[in-house]
C-alpha cells in the first residue's frame, strides 16, 4: 500500500501549476484516509492527461465521465493550498 | 541499500541520449529518430505531461498569415529589442527565418492549428510585437491551437517519435553527468522511479532539455517539476552558465496563488489599474501601454507598489480590469480566465478586477551554445566547445531572449534550436564524432551524491530547506533589486549550501520514493539559485528583466555583453554578445521605449 501511495503522489506531479495546486494539497491531507474506491477514482483521474483536466476544471469541458466529474467537483476543485 | 559503484549498475548504450521529453527534448529526438540515430528520450515525467503543457498562449513566428506583408526581420527587430541587446543576433536571425519552416512542418506533423475564417493559421496578438521595425503598430504573430498550443505540440511531437522509433525511458530521472579523463561528457547516471533502479546511460552525445528551474522563487507560474536538473547536473560538473541573472517575471501571476493570467486578457483589452483605478501603464509606456515587453510592465507594477499605490489591505498587489470586455467577450476570447480567477482569487473577473502581481515564469539563463546546441566551455573563443555536451530548449542559453524573453518566442526557440541541434549531431556522429569511453572511477565519481543522500543518518530536511532557499531569492533576488540586499542574500545562502550538502534521506525505500526525488532536486535548485545570485550582484547595471536599484541605467560600455558564471570559483566573467547576423545588418543598441 505505501507503494501505491507513493505512486499515488507522483502522479500528482503535473506539467501545470494550476493542477500541482489542486491535487498536490489533497493528496497530502486525504490520500491516507480514502476508501479504497475513491483511491481508484482519484488514480484514474490522475491518468488522465493535464489539458483535459484544466479544460474540465476552468472551463467546464467534459471529460464524459460523471464519475470522475463529481469527484473533482466534490473534492478537488475548492482545495487549493495557495 | 549497498553502496553504488560502476560494478553493481547496469549499463545502457544509445548514440544520443536526450535528457528531458518536453518540446525542445522531443524536437532533438524526432531528428535523430528520423536519421536512424539509437536515441533514447529521458524524462522524470511522461513526456505529454511536461511543463510544455503550460504554453498555452500559443508559439511567435512571421508566417505572415494574419498579416500578409509580415515579416521575419520584423520579428527580429522585437526580439533584439526585447532582449534589451544582450541577445546573439545570428541566433536571432536564426530562429526568426528559420521559424516559418519550423512552424509549418509542425503543421504537417499533425499539429492543429486554429484557423481563421478563409482558413488560415490563426495568430494573435502578443507584447512586444510590431510591424514594419516598430515604426507599423502592433502585430499579431503568435500563433495557436486554441488555447493548448503546449498541449498539442508535445502531442503531436509524441506521437511522430513513437513512429520514427525513439526509445523513451519514461519517468527516469537523471542524477548527474559522466565525464571521462578528458572532460568530454559521456552520459548520464540516473534512475528509474518505478523500481529505483540505477544504471548508467552512455551515449556518444548527451543533449540537456530539462526545462526552466522557476521553482527557486517562492512566487512562481511554474509547475513542481521545474527545478532545473539539467543546469544543477551541469554546474556541479563545473560547466558554465550564463545570463543567470536574467528571470522574467510575468506580470500577470494571481495574487498569492502565481497561476497565469494570459497576456491574452491585455491583447483582448484589459488593463491595470492601480489603488486609485489609474491606467498607470500610460505613463510608463504611453505607445504599447499596457501591452509593453514584460520586463517594462513588470517593474512598473513593482513601482506602483513600491510608491504606495498598490492594492489590498497590504498594497502589495494591483489589479487587471476586465469587466469592461463583458461576459461574453470573456467567455467566447478569454475562456477560463473567470474561472481560474474564482478558484484562486475568489474574484469574478466580469464584476470585479482580478488581483495580480509579477511572478517569477522564465529563465531567460541557462547553459551557453551555439546555434547548433554545442555546450561552451569557460573560455573567450567561439569554438570551444564541451565534446558530448548539448543544450535546447530553456535550460540552454542561445541566446536569442537575451536579457527578456517575449511571448511565444519560448516554443519558437524550442522547436527550432532542437531541431538544428538534432541535425547537427547526426552529421558530427555520421561523420566520425564522438567521444571516448570514460572510466569506472568516472562513474563512480558521478555517483557520489547519490549515495550520500542514501547513506545519510542525519542531517536537514528537505521541505524545510527548499522552502528557506525560496524565501531568500524572492526577498533578496525578486523584480527590484539592490546590491546591500543581495549581499545579505549571498551570504543567506551560503549557510544553506551547508544544509544542502547535509541534507538527510530518511525514507530509503527503492519504489516511488518521492523523497529521493524531492532532495535531489532541490540540490539543482540550489546550484541555480546561487549562479542567479552571483550573477545578479555582479552584473552592476540595469537591463531587461535585471532592473537594480542602485544601478538604474543600462550601462553599455560595461555590460553590453553576457555574463558567464564559473561555478568553481563563483565568480562572474564576460562573454560577447553577436552582432553579426548574416542577411541583415546588425541592429545597433537603442533606448529602449514602447
Ligand atoms: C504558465 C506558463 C505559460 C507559458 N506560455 C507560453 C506560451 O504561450 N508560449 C511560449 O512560447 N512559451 C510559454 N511558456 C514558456 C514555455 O512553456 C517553456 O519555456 C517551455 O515549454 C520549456 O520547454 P522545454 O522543452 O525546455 O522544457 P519542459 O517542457 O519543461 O520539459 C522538461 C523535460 O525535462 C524532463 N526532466 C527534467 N529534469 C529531469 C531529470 N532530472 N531527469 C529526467 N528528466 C528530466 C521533464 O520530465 C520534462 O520532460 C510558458 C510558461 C509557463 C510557466
Amino acid at each position: 500500500m505505501n507503494t501505491d501511495i507513493n505512486k499515488t503522489k507522483w502522479k500528482c506531479r503535473r506539467g501545470l501549476r494550476e493542477l500541482d495546486l489542486l491535487f498536490r494539497k489533497y493528496s497530502e491531507d486525504k490520500l491516507d484516509s480514502l476508501s479504497q474506491e475513491d483511491f481508484k477514482l482519484f488514480n484514474s483521474i490522475l491518468d488522465m492527461e493535464d489539458q483535459p483536466l484544466y479544460d474540465f476544471i476552468f472551463k467546464n469541458e467534459s471529460l464524459n465521465s460523471p464519475d470522475k466529474e463529481k469527484f473533482i467537483l466534490n473534492n478537488i476543485k475548492n482545495f487549493t493550498d495557495k | 541499500m549497498s553502496i553504488l559503484n560502476s560494478s553493481n549498475i547496469k549499463t545502457l548504450e544509445f548514440d544520443v541520449l536526450v535528457i528531458g521529453g518536453g518540446g525542445s527534448g522531443m524536437r532533438t529526438s524526432l531528428e535523430l529518430a528520423k536519421s536512424g540515430l539509437r536515441t533514447a528520450v529521458v524524462s522524470k515525467v511522461f513526456p505529454t505531461r511536461s511543463h510544455t503543457v503550460s504554453a498555452q498562449g500559443g508559439i511567435t513566428c512571421a508566417i505572415a498569415s494574419a498579416d500578409p506583408q509580415d515579416d521575419w526581420r520584423w520579428h527580429m527587430y522585437d526580439t533584439v529589442k526585447g532582449s534589451d541587446y544582450i541577445g546573439d543576433q545570428d541566433a536571432i536571425e536564426y530562429m526568426c527565418s528559420e521559424g516559418p519552416k519550423a512552424v509549418f512542418e509542425l503543421e504537417h506533423m499533425g499539429l492543429p492549428f486554429s484557423r481563421t475564417e478563409n482558413g488560415r493559421i490563426y495568430q494573435r496578438p502578443f507584447g512586444g510585437q510590431s510591424k514594419d521595425f516598430g515604426k507599423g503598430g502592433q502585430a499579431a504573430r503568435t500563433c495557436a491551437a486554441a488555447d493548448r498550443t503546449g498541449h498539442a505540440l508535445l502531442h503531436t511531437l509524441y506521437q511522430n517519435n513513437v513512429k520514427e522509433g525513439s526509445n523513451f525511458l519514461n519517468e527516469w530521472f537523471a542524477v548527474d553527468l559522466v565525464l571521462n579523463k578528458f572532460k568530454e561528457v559521456t552520459g548520464v547516471v540516473a534512475f528509474a522511479i518505478e523500481s529505483g533502479e540505477v544504471a548508467y546511460l552512455k551515449a556518444q552525445a548527451t543533449v540537456l532539455a530539462t526545462g526552466g528551474a522557476g521553482r527557486i522563487y517562492a512566487s512562481t507560474t511554474n509547475a513542481l517539476i521545474n527545478t532545473g536538473d539539467g543546469l544543477g547536473m551541469s554546474l556541479r560538473a563545473g560547466i558554465p552558465a550564463q545570463d543567470m541573472e536574467m528571470w522574467q517575471f510575468h506580470p500577470t501571476g494571481i495574487y498569492g496563488a502565481g497561476s497565469l493570467v494570459t497576456e491574452g486578457c491585455r491583447g483582448e483589452g484589459g488593463y491595470l489599474i492601480n489603488k486609485d483605478g489609474e491606467r498607470f501603464m500610460e505613463r510608463y509606456a504611453p505607445n504599447a501601454k499596457d501591452l509593453a515587453g514584460r520586463d517594462v510592465v513588470a517593474r512598473s507594477m513593482v513601482l506602483e507598489i513600491l510608491e504606495g499605490r498598490g492594492c489590498g489591505e497590504d498594497k502589495d498587489h494591483v489589479f487587471l480590469k476586465l469587466d469592461h470586455l463583458g461576459a461574453d467577450v470573456l467567455n467566447a476570447k478569454l475562456p477560463g480566465i473567470c474561472e481560474l480567477s474564482r478558484t484562486f482569487a475568489a474574484v469574478d473577473p466580469v464584476y470585479e478586477p482580478i488581483p495580480v502581481v509579477p511572478t517569477c515564469h522564465y529563465m531567460m539563463g541557462g547553459t551557453p551554445t551555439n546555434i547548433h546546441g554545442q555546450a561552451f566551455k569557460l573560455s573567450s573563443s567561439d569554438d570551444d566547445y564541451i565534446p558530448g555536451l548539448f543544450s535546447v530548449g530553456e535550460a540552454a542559453c542561445v541566446s536569442v531572449h537575451g536579457a527578456n524573453r517575449l511571448g511565444g518566442n519560448s516554443l519558437l526557440d524550442l522547436v527550432v534550436f532542437g531541431r538544428a541541434a538534432g541535425l547537427h549531431i547526426n552529421e558530427a556522429l555520421k561523420s566520425g564524432g564522438g567521444v571516448a569511453n570514460c572510466d569506472n572511477d568516472d562513474i563512480d565519481l558521478a555517483l557520489h551524491n547519490l549515495n550520500k543522500l542514501n547513506e545519510s543518518s542525519r542531517g536537514y530536511e528537505v521541505s524545510a530547506v527548499k522552502k528557506e532557499l525560496q524565501e531568500v531569492m524572492q526577498n533578496y533576488f525578486g523584480v527590484f533589486r539592490r546590491g546591500d540586499y543581495m549581499d545579505k542574500g549571498v551570504t543567506a545562502l551560503t549557510e544553506i549550501r551547508e544544509k544542502i550538502e547535509n541534507l538527510h534521506l530518511k525514507d530509503k525505500s527503492a519504489a516511488f520514493n518521492t523523497n529521493r526525488v524531492e532532495a535531489i532536486e532541490l540540490q539543482n535548485l540550489f546550484e541555480v539559485a546561487e549562479a542567479t545570485a552571483i550573477s545578479s550582484l555582479q552584473r552592476t547595471e540595469s537591463r531587461g528583466a535585471h532592473a537594480r536599484e542602485d544601478y538604474p541605467d543600462r550601462d553599455d560600455e560595461n555590460w553590453l555583453c553576457h555574463s558567464l558564471y564559473d561555478p568553481t570559483t563563483k565568480v562572474l566573467g564576460k562573454r560577447h554578445v553577436n552582432f553579426e547576423p548574416s542577411q541583415v545588418d546588425a541592429f545597433p543598441p537603442k533606448v529602449r521605449t514602447y
